[in-house]
């Protein structure tokens, strides 16, 4: 019982930094996620419900957050599953009085969603999704020359909203420096003292964003368009500046 | 707020909002490109953890803040509010000074009416010892309460040995300016000083025409006693039947009377004796004898110093029956001074005569027994 049990703080510490292994746990670990989650719903899960999602989302928190202070792992992991499968029931029980346009009408030949007229492209929105798809395949390949990848960058963000907009304020800084963009480029190094001295913000708060930085500052530079409108807002206050 | 979905693992999703941040969330079906709202995700225990520190250190910051104000508080008050010493002169007027840890006055109280007219219109308050104490004999050689050459006593009470020091030698040095003699001493001092000594001698502890015996006093105790010969007096033969008549001291000691002065008295005899002036009278060897075995030990070889109340007890004429005197009526005679701290009991249980009666002795006191 010992040895399997520090065998599973081990894989769980090995996991924590490097999210294949975390991947790896999660697998080897589903049938125990599963019997978890049916517990809560008093019924095998299928996989397609949120619930089963959502308690594997929880196991990985759960492995993010372990520590040999918490005892035993799969207990830690047992009850961090119950509170999510519990705050996600919460949330959904708010939206009950809802009907889902999923639904059947009142025929019961069509479902709801086809009786409302429909502006939507799906062609376009499939193309749309498809483009984004390249540009974000072409970005985490480019960062994986920078030696970040985008699990490093969720990692990395900055949770502050001052501290994000420290940052922000660089990449704008660096957006409309292109020069900058280029040493970026070619050096593959984010030039923190440029920034810092240019955009007028603490250096340190720079360096502990590095990782983050590396992404936005690529996004910023050509080629990624899609991405850039989805963040329009942050490089608008770099054009208004 | 749109989440664009940036990388998809089984457990989860990496997000990028609006603002550019990136977030972890869980995957609900989703696939890469996809744009999602109120995604679930995940909690960051570092902020938590962070945001806990940051209320831990305030709550530190406080309560040290805390500790800090309410120590110098305590240290503000305890040097300038709390008394730390005690200086009362004494002369004609008495004052009290109540100094605090610098050796300022704090408080300034008259002990008795000269004092308070000493002290009319007069606020040392925060002046130095030396200095009130200087004025205010300045005030009474002004007012007559006190003339050149008179003592001033000076009783110093202080928490410190090296404070009493520093103040009596301050007093002593300074004082004697004003040409009038110090005597300092400490506080303990000065109740027995003030204590006035009673100028005549008091009554007896014990009254014959009380004879209710009261507790033995005490060693240190100070009653005043009735003037009484030198050596204490016990009447170990004839009861004070006269409550009224009190012991007066014999003009010349008689010969020792023996225990048995009163063989048949039963505790009737009325007639009091003048105390006899003999207080040692020596036991008879054949007196143990007729004790009773636990008499035997309890009564010491000389029964008229530590039990003299026993001394009383006589065997009646078949000799089998003792018999005793009520201990009342011997209650003034057996407390003479330097016997106070000997306990009497009321009933004296183990009679024992240390001699054989002597009937001419006692004739003239004793009335025929019926």
């Amino acid at each position: 019982m010992e040895p399997n049990a520090n065998q599973i703080v081990s894989q769980v510490y090995k996991a924590k930094k490097d999210s294949h292994a975390a991947d790896e746990l999660i697998e080897a670990y589903m049938p125990f996620i599963r019997s978890e989650t049916a517990k809560f719903l008093k019924r095998p899960p299928d996989s397609s419900d949120d619930e089963l999602s959502i308690a594997m989302f929880a196991f990985y928190e759960s492995i993010r957050n372990y520590s040999r202070l918490r005892g035993s792992f799969l207990k830690f992991a047992s009850l961090q599953i119950k509170n999510r499968l519990i705050d996600y029931f919460r949330k959904e029980k708010r939206n009950k009085g809802l009907i889902s346009l999923d639904q059947p009408d009142e025929d019961e030949k069509n479902e709801l969603i086809d009786t409302i007229s429909d502006d939507h492209d799906d062609y376009a929105e499939t193309e749309l999704r498809e483009a984004t798809q390249q540009e974000i395949a072409e970005l985490s390949a480019q960062m994986n020359d920078f030696g970040v990848s985008m699990t490093d960058v969720a990692d990395n963000s900055p949770r502050q909203k001052r501290t994000l907009e420290i940052c922000n304020k660089a990449v704008r800084y660096a957006r409309n420096n292109p020069d900058l963009l280029a040493e970026f480029l070619r050096t593959k190094k984010v030039p923190i003292s440029r920034l810092a001295e240019g955009a007028d913000v603490e250096r340190k708060s720079l360096e502990r964003h590095r990782r983050y930085l590396v992404a936005v500052l690529l996004i910023c530079t050509n080629g990624y368009e899609i991405m850039r409108g989805h963040i329009m807002q942050v490089l608008k206050g770099g054009e208004e500046q | 707020m749109k989440y664009l979905v940036m990388e998809c693992h089984d457990s989860y999703a990496v997000l990028m909002d609006e603002n550019s941040a990136f977030v972890t969330a869980a995957n609900l079906h989703y696939s890469v490109g996809q744009t999602v709202t109120e995604p679930v995700i995940m909690s960051d225990t570092h902020t938590e953890k962070r945001r806990n520190a940051i209320v831990l250190t305030r709550f530190i910051a406080a309560a040290a803040c805390l500790v800090l104000l309410v120590g110098g508080s305590y240290t503000y008050y305890s040097y300038n509010y709390k008394t730390y010493s005690t200086v009362v002169i004494s002369s004609d007027a008495s004052v009290r000074m109540s100094l605090n840890k610098r050796g300022k006055v704090i408080k300034l109280e008259s002990i008795d009416e000269s004092g308070k007219k000493l002290l009319e219109g007069y606020d040392g308050k925060g002046k130095d010892q030396v200095t009130v104490a200087n004025e205010l004999l300045e005030r009474g050689l002004s007012n007559g309460m006190i003339s050149s050459g008179d003592t001033v006593e000076f009783f110093i009470e202080s928490e410190k040995k090296s404070n009493y020091d520093e103040l009596k030698s301050e007093i002593e040095s300074e004082i004697p300016k004003l040409n009038v003699n110090v005597s300092v001493q400490g506080m303990e001092e000065y109740p027995k000083v003030t204590q006035k000594k009673p100028d005549t001698p008091t009554q007896p502890a014990s009254e014959p025409a009380a004879p209710e015996i009261t507790p033995p006093a005490t060693a240190g105790s100070n009653k005043p006693l009735p003037p009484v010969p030198e050596k204490p007096v016990i009447d170990k033969n004839a009861p004070n039947a006269d409550n009224n008549s009190k012991p007066q001291p014999p003009a010349k000691p008689d010969p020792p009377p023996t225990p048995n002065d009163i063989p048949r008295d039963n505790g009737r005899s009325a007639v009091v004796p003048d105390p006899p002036a003999v207080p040692d009278a020596p036991p008879a060897p054949e007196h143990k004898e007729d004790q009773l075995p636990h008499e035997k030990e309890a009564a010491p070889d000389k029964p008229d110093e530590a039990l003299p109340h026993l001394n009383n007890i006589v065997p009646d004429e078949e000799g089998d029956t003792l018999i005793h005197h009520l201990p009342v009526l011997h209650a003034p005679l057996i407390r003479s001074p330097g016997k106070d701290d000997e306990p009497i009991p009321e009933t004296p249980e183990t009679p024992e005569p240390p001699e054989a009666p002597k009937p001419d002795e006692i004739t003239p006191l004793i009335p025929d027994i019926p």
